[in-house]
């Protein structure tokens, strides 16, 4: 098992350096001069000339990039032209409340869309189908940046019940994740819905109504483990979708996070900035996908078996 | 006197479904005793699983439908019994063994927590130690390791699976075993083995069983009595030996053993039965192999034949009436 994980820890070394090559590339090809956007537009030509010659910026492109890349081995992924601050401090002042987001916005997602699905797939066709069905069609249409606005206009122009902006405490939370959650939950419900469907036509639900088990028992002791493992898949795939939508949630609702840290950085040219915080992204995508086939191991055996030894 | 367990009347039972009305069991008659082997024999298509399932009342939900006719089982008409009542029937008094091993047992739980299951349902045994020993008991019995209960299905061979399934049908050994073709699935070797195991078994518990198919020399070696079921109808049963060399017989039966090839004689070509089992959402008035059979009259086109009997064998075929044979209703088997 460990030598599992270690392998796709070393799997991710070539995304993450295929990543930073391509946004170094176009950051490279981009109009607009370091230089010129750190000193400002009153800056002579002399003084721009000299600071490129300080940062290395005349050197050909592939020094620049070894530089970068051997700076960034060692913990170091340069300063932000615009705070002059380390790139690596920015995103540590920043990611919480993405996380937080993040987080929260799965665990509704989770917690709605599994449930939901399941009830959707037992009682096939029935009002309460229909109406899940519905609503997943609903939320899968619409953006989540609109969902968003309509979030702030009942709730904190109507009803005055949560704060629009902003990310201090669990209430400024709750609208940005729940409008981050609704596409996710919608996939989930979806998926868990005809997973389910699929797994009680099994011959071996056969089996265990034959044993005599009661409806419920088929479902909660033979059905669920059997029906979450592609479940399971697309709630690791939606990490990435999470962290993409932040990326506008955060910009509706005004929260300083990992998304308009982003979004700022392409404004403002802002190289490092921008290619620190689209790598540190990848490497938490990464990781959360490596848990989720961690985590398949221990819903299903067979998967288990292509991983570890047998035991005695 | 031999004890009646199952008996069987007139039972029609249809699958519904948005595009069409499948008459899958069209009133048949089959009775069983306790201890002994029936074989329901038929092509594909012939209503034998349905039988078994409506049996069991696991006939798939709001599609399959018990339309009317009677099934009583060790004196209870499980078409009349509530779904808990069922749900206690199942495993413990009758129990099944479908067809393909290979996904008959949950990927996910280990063998030996699907045999203890079946167990614990019926609340056989006062502890898990007791259950565990009894697991332990089981397997040795179908010929597993008991050591192995803590392995996952993938780890196990077709055979080996399909004596696990024997295992969880027969752990709170039943009365009556329906066994839906349990070795079609497996190669020849494998299925000498585990039909030699169900007998073996079926005798040491006194079990009855249904052995449902369509394989006539697995009939020969293991059942007592053979019902030959033909588009939801029983056309001919009897003894093993009545239906194996009895100069009467129901057309169909004679095709199906003209079919089998014989060793002894030279032939060129296998000898079917001419055309198909007829659509079972249309199917024909009267008889319903007359649009196959070579000795079809005119009234087996509008009249279905009565059951005729000697001996406990019973035939339904227009040819037979006003023969040696007198026609009587469908009460006697």
């Amino acid at each position: 098992m460990l030598k599992y994980i270690g392998k796709r820890l070393l799997l991710m070394i070539p995304v993450i350096l295929g990543i930073s090559f391509i946004l170094f590339t176009i950051m490279d090809l981009t109009p607009g001069d370091p230089a010129r956007v750190i000193l400002g537009d009153f800056a002579s030509q002399a003084e721009i000339d000299a600071l490129r010659e300080e940062m290395g910026l005349n050197d050909n492109f592939f020094v620049r990039y070894g530089r970068y890349i051997g700076n960034a081995v060692t913990g170091d992924l340069g300063n932000s032209y615009r705070s002059s601050a380390p790139v690596v401090e920015e995103i540590a002042a920043r990611f919480p409340s993405t996380l937080k987001i993040a987080l929260l916005a799965m665990l509704f997602a989770v917690l709605i869309g599994i449930p939901v699905g399941i009830i959707s797939a037992v009682k096939q066709y029935s009002i309460a189908d229909i109406s899940s069905t519905m609503l997943a069609l609903l939320f899968t249409s619409i953006p989540a940046f609109w969902l968003g606005l309509l979030l702030i206009l009942l709730f904190s122009v109507r009803l005055r019940l949560l704060p629009a902006v902003g990310s201090d405490t669990w209430k400024h939370m709750l609208m940005p994740s729940i409008s981050l959650a609704a596409a996710q939950m919608a996939t989930i419900i979806r998926m868990t819905r005809s997973t389910m469907l699929e797994v009680i036509r099994q011959d071996y639900i056969r089996t265990a109504k034959a044993k005599g088990a009661a409806p419920r028992r088929v479902i909660f002791h033979h059905a669920i483990k059997n029906a979450l493992l592609p479940v399971i898949t697309t709630v690791g795939l939606s990490i990435s979708n999470l962290l993409g939508g932040a990326l506008i949630i955060e910009n509706v609702f005004g929260i300083s996070g990992l998304g308009t840290l982003m979004v700022n950085s392409v404004k403002s040219k802002d190289t490092p900035l921008l290619i620190g915080s689209v790598m540190f992204a990848a490497v938490v995508a990464g990781l959360v996908n490596l848990g989720v086939d961690v985590l398949y191991t221990y819903v299903d055996p067979r998967i288990k078996a292509q991983f570890v030894k047998k035991k005695k | 006197m031999e004890e009646r367990l199952l008996t069987i009347k007139d039972l029609y039972v249809e699958y519904i479904t948005d595009d069409a009305r499948v008459f899958a069991v069209n009133g048949i008659d089959l009775a069983i005793n306790k201890g002994e082997t029936l074989g329901l024999v038929g092509e594909t298509g012939a209503g034998k699983t349905t039988t078994a399932l409506s049996i069991m009342r696991l006939l798939p939900e709001k599609v399959g439908l018990i339309k009317s006719g009677s099934i009583v089982l060790n004196g209870k008409d499980v078409t009349k019994a509530s779904e808990a009542d069922m749900r206690l029937l199942r495993g413990e008094t009758v129990s099944m063994i479908f067809q393909d091993p290979m996904t008959s047992l949950n990927p996910v739980l280990t063998v030996g927590d699907q045999i203890a299951e079946v167990l614990e349902l019926h609340k056989r045994h006062k502890n898990k130690a007791d259950v565990e020993a009894r697991v332990d008991e089981i397997l040795k019995m179908v010929g597993l390791p008991p050591e192995r209960k803590h392995d996952f299905p993938h780890q196990f061979s077709g055979g080996m699976k399909q004596r696990i399934v024997i295992a969880i049908a027969l752990a709170c050994e039943p009365l009556l075993l329906l066994a839906d073709e349990p070795t079609t699935a497996l190669d020849v070797t494998i299925q000498a083995q585990v039909l030699a195991l169900m007998n073996e078994l079926k005798q040491n518990l006194n079990t009855a069983m249904i052995l449902i198919t369509h394989d006539l020399g697995v009939v020969a070696q293991t059942c007592d009595r053979v019902a030959i079921m033909y588009a939801g109808e029983v056309i001919e049963t009897g003894t093993v030996e009545q239906i194996f060399s009895g100069d009467e017989h129901h057309p169909y039966t004679v095709g199906l053993f003209e079919s089998i090839p014989d060793l002894k004689k030279k032939t060129r070509r296998l000898h079917p039965i001419d055309g198909l089992m007829p659509d079972p959402t249309d199917l024909p008035t009267g008889c319903k192999f007359h649009t196959r059979c070579p000795h079809c009259m005119e009234i087996c086109k509008t009249e279905l034949p009565k059951p005729i009997e000697k001996d406990g064998h019973l035939i339904r075929c227009h040819l037979l009436e006003g023969g040696g044979r007198k026609a009587e209703g469908s009460e006697t088997l």
